[in-house]
C-alpha cells in the first residue's frame, strides 16, 4: 500500500475492513439463524400469526411432555451404541492400516469407501439388506447356520435400536478411522522401539504409549461423531420411521415431526435449542474426561 | 479481548432477534389483511360461473376474461410442485401441456419427494414467497395449510351443481364452510391383489370374499417350499410401517365393520370395539397364525407392492397404483385383482378414497393462471387423463364413462365400489402418528389390542382437545 493509502487507512481499520465480509457472512449464515431460532422458540406458531409465549415451550417440553424424555433416552442410547461401536472398530482399522506397509493407498481407500455413500442411499441399502423375507443378511446367516429362522431385524422392540445404531456405526467408522490414523502418525516410533527393547509387549505398548498419545485425536473424532449422530435422521427415517411402536423414535425425528408434520415451529425450535445444549454438555464432558487423564512424555 | 468478543456476539444476537421480532409484527399485520405480496385476487375479472358446463365439457375451454387477466398479471410461467418425480406422472405432464396450449403460459413442475414437500413449502409460505404458485395437497397437509392462511380461498370455483358431478367424499375438503382446493386424484387405497397360481396350488379357485376366507387361504398359501424350516412363500402381507398407510389399514378394516374411526358421531375414535377387533385380527395374523412376515411392522409405502412383485406372497391389499406395476412386471401373466374381502358375507363395502388436491398459494403473483391450471385438472379432460394414463382414480364421476377410461384393466372392480369416504381434519397427521405407534406395539406383542388402542385414544383426545 502507498504512503498516501497508509495515511488514509490506519492498520486497525484496514484489518477491520479485511475481515468485514467474513463477519457479515458469519452474521448472515450463523448468528442470524441462531437468533431466529431463539426467538421462534419463545413463540406459539400454530396459527396464522405467531404469538410470544416466553419460555412456555421449554417448560412444556421438560415438564409436560413424556415423549420428550422417552425419545431423549432413545437418542442417548443410539449415540452411545453407534459411536461406541464405531470408535472401537475405527480404532482397530486405524491401527491395522498404520501397521501395514504394503498397498497402503489401496487399503486406506478401501477402508474409506463407505464414507462416500450418501446417507440416504446407505440407509436404503441397509433396508434391503435387512429385509426379513429377501434380505441378504438373513440369507448369509441362514447359510452359515448361525440362525434357523429369518430375523425381522427392524421389527424387534428391544433390538431394533441396536440394529439402527450399528448401521450408523457403519457410516461413522471411516471418519473415525481417518482422524485416528492421522493421530497414529504423530506417535513417535522411537517410543515403541525403546519400550520393545525394555520388554513391553504389543498390548502394553498400546496401553502405555499409543492410547495416551492418541487421546486428543480420539476426543476430536468422538466429539464430532457424537454431534453428527445426535442430529442424524436419515437412518431412522428410512429404516423404521421410529417404529416398531416408538422404540426407535429419537429427539431429531420428534423435532422433524413437530416442525414439518404438525407445523409447531415454536415447539420444534425449543426442542432444537435443547438439543444444542445437550450436545454442548456432552462435548464439555468429553473434554473434561480427556483433560483429567492428560499424559506428558 | 474475550469479553469484547462476547459483547459483540451478544449485541449481534440481540439485533437479529429484534430485527426478526419487528418482521414478525409486520407479517402478522399482513396476514390480518389477507393480502399477498402482490395484489389480492380479484375473481370478478374472469367469468368463473357457471362452473359446471366448463368442468364437464369433453374439451376444456378457457372461461371468458381468463386470457386478459393472465396478460394483465404478466404471467409467462407458473411453478407447480408435484408429489415425487415427474417421470412417474405422465398424466400430470399431459395436463400441463394442455394448460400451456390454451394459455401460452409455461409450467415449471418441481418434483419433490413426499417427505420433503412440507419442509420445502413451509419456508416459502412463511417468507410469503411467490416462488410457488400451485401446491399439491393431501390429508396430512391440507388442513394445516388452510389453518395458517397459506392457501387462496376458491369458493367461486364451486357451487352445488358442480359439486354434484364429483364423488360425495369431496365434500370433506370444505373447511369452515369454504373451499381451498380442487381435486387432483382420489385413489382407492384398498383392492386385493392375488396370485391365481398360488391359490390354485393350495386348492382355491378364486380370491377370498370374506375375512374368514382370507385367513383360510393365507394359511394354506404360507408354505416352506424347500423344507428347510423357514417360510419361502407367505400367504398375506400388509403395511404397518408408514404413518398414513398404517392408520388407514385400521380405518379401512373398521369401515368394513361399519365404523369410521375418523368420524364416530363427529369425533375421532380409534378404540371402538370394531377398531380393537381389527387390531387384534392383524396381530393374530402376525403372531398366532404366522401368515404374514414378522417384518410387516416396518413395511412402508411401496414395500408391500415390492414384496408382491417379488413373487413371494400370495395376496396383498394395496392401492390401485400397484396394478400398472403388475402389468409391467415378471408376474404380469399371473396376478388378479378383486374387491378386498368383506368382514362378513353381505357386510359393508365402504372404501377409503385417498384424496390428493391442488391449492393456490396465497402469495402467488400468477393467480389466474394458477387457477386455470387447477380448473383444467379437475375438468373432464384432466380427470380422464389421470385415470386412463396413470390409473389413478378420480373424483369426477363422468370421467369413468370415457372410452379411454373403460380400457383400464380393473375398471370392472371399481364399478362395484359405490361407497367411499374421504376424511380431512386438523391434527390428522398427529392422530395417525399416535395410532400407528400404538398399533405397532400391539403387533409386536408389547400391548394387547385393547391397551394399545385405548392408549392411542388417550393421545388422540389430547391432540383433538376433546
Amino acid at each position: 500500500m502507498s504512503r498516501r493509502g497508509q495515511s488514509l487507512v490506519n492498520d486497525s481499520l484496514f484489518g477491520f475492513l479485511i475481515v468485514l465480509p467474513s463477519v457479515l457472512l458469519l452474521f448472515l449464515l450463523v448468528l442470524f439463524p441462531v437468533g431466529y431460532v431463539l426467538v421462534l422458540s419463545t413463540q406459539d406458531w400454530t396459527a396464522t400469526t405467531p404469538a410470544f409465549t416466553g419460555l412456555s415451550n421449554y417448560v412444556k417440553l421438560l415438564t409436560d411432555d413424556p415423549l420428550f424424555w422417552e425419545f431423549f433416552m432413545h437418542s442417548i442410547e443410539y449415540v452411545v451404541l453407534a459411536i461406541g461401536s464405531a470408535t472401537i472398530v475405527g480404532l482397530l482399522v486405524a491401527l491395522s492400516l498404520n501397521a501395514i506397509n504394503k498397498f497402503q493407498g489401496t487399503l486406506r481407500t478401501f477402508a474409506l469407501w463407505c464414507w462416500a455413500v450418501p446417507p440416504v442411499i446407505a440407509s436404503l441399502m441397509w433396508k434391503w439388506m435387512l429385509n426379513d423375507t429377501s434380505g441378504v443378511m438373513n440369507e448369509l446367516l441362514l447359510r452359515a447356520g448361525l440362525i434357523s429362522q429369518p430375523i425381522a431385524w427392524l421389527s424387534l422392540p428391544v433390538w431394533t435400536m441396536v440394529v439402527l445404531s450399528q448401521v450408523h456405526a457403519w457410516t461413522a467408522i471411516p471418519f473415525i478411522t481417518v482422524i485416528l490414523l492421522a493421530g497414529l502418525q504423530t506417535v513417535p516410533v522411537e517410543l515403541h522401539e525403546v519400550a520393545a527393547i525394555d520388554g513391553a509387549n504389543a498390548l502394553q505398548r498400546f496401553r502405555r504409549i499409543t492410547y495416551p498419545l492418541l487421546k486428543p485425536s480420539m476426543l476430536t473424532a468422538v466429539m464430532l461423531s457424537v454431534i453428527f449422530a445426535f442430529r442424524h435422521i436419515d437412518i431412522v427415517f428410512t429404516l423404521t420411521k421410529g417404529g416398531p411402536g416408538e422404540a426407535t423414535e429419537l429427539l431429531v425425528t420428534y423435532l422433524y415431526s413437530n416442525a414439518f408434520d404438525y407445523l409447531r415451529l415454536g415447539y420444534a425450535a425449543a426442542l432444537s435449542v435443547i438439543m444444542v445444549i445437550v450436545s454442548v454438555l456432552i462435548v464439555m464432558l468429553l473434554i473434561n474426561v480427556v483433560r483429567a487423564e492428560r499424559v506428558e512424555y | 479481548m474475550g469479553k469484547r468478543l462476547t459483547l459483540v456476539v451478544l449485541i449481534v444476537l440481540a439485533a437479529s432477534m429484534l430485527a426478526f421480532g419487528s418482521g414478525q409484527k409486520a407479517a402478522g399485520e399482513d396476514g390480518a389483511s389477507a393480502a399477498a405480496p402482490g395484489q389480492a385476487y380479484d375473481q370478478t375479472k374472469v367469468a368463473w360461473s357457471p362452473n359446471v358446463d366448463r368442468v364437464i365439457a369433453k374439451e376444456y375451454k378457457l372461461p371468458e376474461g381468463a386470457e386478459e387477466a393472465i396478460a394483465a398479471e404478466g404471467t409467462e410461467k407458473i411453478i407447480v410442485y408435484n408429489w415425487g418425480d415427474l417421470s412417474w406422472d405422465p398424466a400430470t405432464l399431459l395436463n400441463g401441456s394442455l394448460f400451456t396450449r390454451l394459455t401460452n403460459v409455461q409450467v415449471q413442475f418441481v418434483g419433490t419427494p413426499d417427505e420433503q414437500m412440507t419442509p420445502k413449502l413451509q419456508p416459502l409460505f412463511i417468507a410469503k414467497s411467490d416462488a410457488v404458485d400451485v401446491v399439491p395437497l393431501d390429508e396430512t397437509n391440507y388442513a394445516n395449510y388452510v389453518h395458517r392462511g397459506w392457501l387462496e380461498q376458491v369458493d367461486f370455483l364451486w357451487d352445488a351443481e358442480t359439486m354434484a358431478e364429483y364423488h360425495t367424499g369431496l365434500k370433506s375438503t370444505v373447511i369452515d364452510g369454504h373451499y381451498y382446493s380442487v381435486p387432483q386424484v382420489g385413489r382407492i387405497i384398498d383392492i386385493l391383489y392375488y396370485r391365481p397360481s398360488m391359490l390354485k396350488a393350495a386348492g382355491f379357485d378364486g380370491p377370498p370374499e370374506t375375512w374368514d376366507e382370507l385367513l383360510r387361504i393365507a394359511k394354506a398359501t404360507t408354505v416352506d417350499k424347500n423344507g428347510d424350516g423357514s417360510i419361502d412363500q407367505w400367504g398375506f402381507a400388509f403395511k404397518a410401517g408408514g404413518v398414513l398407510d398404517g392408520a388407514q389399514l385400521i380405518k379401512a378394516a373398521s369401515l368394513l365393520l361399519g365404523v369410521n374411526p375418523d368420524d364416530v358421531n363427529g369425533k375421532v375414535k380409534f378404540n371402538t370395539p370394531e377398531s380393537i377387533q381389527v387390531v387384534q385380527m392383524f396381530a393374530d395374523m402376525r403372531n398366532r397364525d404366522k401368515v404374514v412376515p414378522p417384518g410387516v411392522t416396518a413395511y412402508q409405502h411401496g414395500d408391500v407392492a415390492d414384496f408382491f412383485l417379488s413373487g413371494n406372497v400370495a395376496m396383498v391389499i394395496d392401492p390401485t397404483y400397484l396394478y400398472a406395476r403388475c402389468v409391467e412386471s415378471d408376474i404380469s401373466n399371473d396376478f388378479g385383482v378383486a374387491l378386498q374381502p368383506a368382514a362378513r358375507p353381505g357386510g359393508p363395502m365402504t372404501q377409503i378414497q385417498h384424496w390428493n388436491g391442488w391449492g393456490l398459494s396465497k402469495f402467488s403473483r400468477n393467480k389466474t393462471a394458477g387457477l386455470i391450471f387447477m380448473d383444467i385438472y379437475r375438468s373432464y379432460r384432466g380427470q380422464v387423463n389421470e385415470f386412463a394414463i396413470e390409473n389413478n382414480e378420480v373424483f369426477l364421476k363422468r370421467a369413468y364413462e370415457d372410452p379411454q377410461s373403460k380400457l383400464v384393466g380393473y375398471s370392472d372392480v371399481l364399478a362395484k365400489i359405490n361407497d367411499t369416504v374421504v376424511d380431512i381434519y386438523l391434527g390428522q397427521g398427529e392422530v395417525y402418528k399416535a395410532v400407528i405407534a400404538e398399533f405397532q406395539k400391539a403387533l409386536v406383542g408389547q400391548k394387547s389390542a385393547k391397551e394399545a388402542m385405548d392408549d392411542a385414544q388417550t393421545r388422540i383426545d389430547k391432540i383433538m382437545k376433546y
